[in-house]
């Protein structure tokens, strides 16, 4: 397959990006900073890009390694975390818009590496070993990450948002 | 799947970035094209000129100390050949003068 330009990369993967540092981050300005300059590192970069697989697995690595050092170099820990979250006013069920919105404060009160992994399982669908090829680490840690995350989201939001709680069937996804 | 990652998959869909992103990408990367080539034409430009000739003076005087050092050894070196041979010739003499009083 032909190898796009620099423009056309950037005009169909600006959102993940952008959404990989928005999710690790949770500052919007930070975010488009952070991805700005992963484009501005892949075109520095550009020539040896070998395909449109190895661009995205570039951006994907890049952007969440940028994401967590900077979180890391910030001590960006959230000024919120999972205990001191507090429980939405309306416990029954809630708008989608709502849940969505609660959830994504929820995963930003996970620990750095748990929300990188959980950002990249759920926002870009990637399976555990390609997460683990990410993040450079095993897969069994990866699960690890991925599990010990959703344990900690469904131990805030179970029974809170009528959310249903599938302890039992929660190795499914991962 | 379940429907607790359901729900998170919904609320990690990806989001676009602010309006302008790709312009701004865009046009930083043609700005560090133009601060490259200005670099180079920099270094080529006629206020290094200065700099260039006293590099080029230094490379050549250090080229030519080192000619004139070799020279000098070369020089040396025919000298204690020539002085090895004198003394060779003196020893031979005195050998044959030794042998002759023996006899």
């Amino acid at each position: 397959m032909e190898m796009p330009t620099f423009a056309e990369t950037l005009e169909a993967h600006k959102a993940m990006v952008f959404s990989i540092a928005w999710h690790v981050l949770r500052d919007r300005s930070a975010a488009e900073e952070l991805a700005q300059d992963v484009f501005l590192q892949l075109h520095c970069s550009w020539r040896s890009m070998k395909s449109r697989e190895h661009i995205v697995f570039w951006l994907r690595k890049v952007a969440t390694h940028r994401a967590l050092d900077q979180v890391r170099k910030r001590n960006n820990r959230p000024e919120t975390s999972l205990e001191e979250t507090g429980e939405p006013t309306v416990l029954e069920r809630m708008q989608d818009s709502l849940l969505s919105s609660y959830l994504e404060r929820m995963i930003a009160s996970l620990p750095d590496r748990q929300r990188a992994a959980i950002v990249l399982r759920y926002q870009e669908d990637m399976a555990p070993d390609e997460i683990a090829r990410v993040l450079d680490m095993n897969v069994s840690t990866v699960k690890t990450l991925i599990t010990r995350g959703l344990d900690l989201l469904r131990s805030k939001t179970k029974y809170r948002l009528g959310v249903q709680s599938e302890r039992g069937d929660r190795h499914d996804g991962v | 799947m379940t429907a607790f990652e359901d729900a998170l998959r919904k609320a990690m869909t990806r989001r676009e970035p602010p309006a302008g992103f790709t312009a701004r990408v865009l046009a930083k990367t043609e700005d560090r094209g133009e601060k490259a080539k200005n670099w180079i034409s920099r270094i080529f430009s006629w206020r290094l000129a200065p700099v260039l000739a006293v590099v080029l003076l230094l490379s050549a005087g250090i080229t030519y100390q080192r000619h004139e050092r070799q020279v000098r050894g070369e020089r040396a070196k025919q000298e204690l050949l020539v002085a090895l041979r004198i003394a060779g010739s003196k020893l031979r003499d005195v050998r044959i003068h030794v042998q002759q009083v023996e006899q």
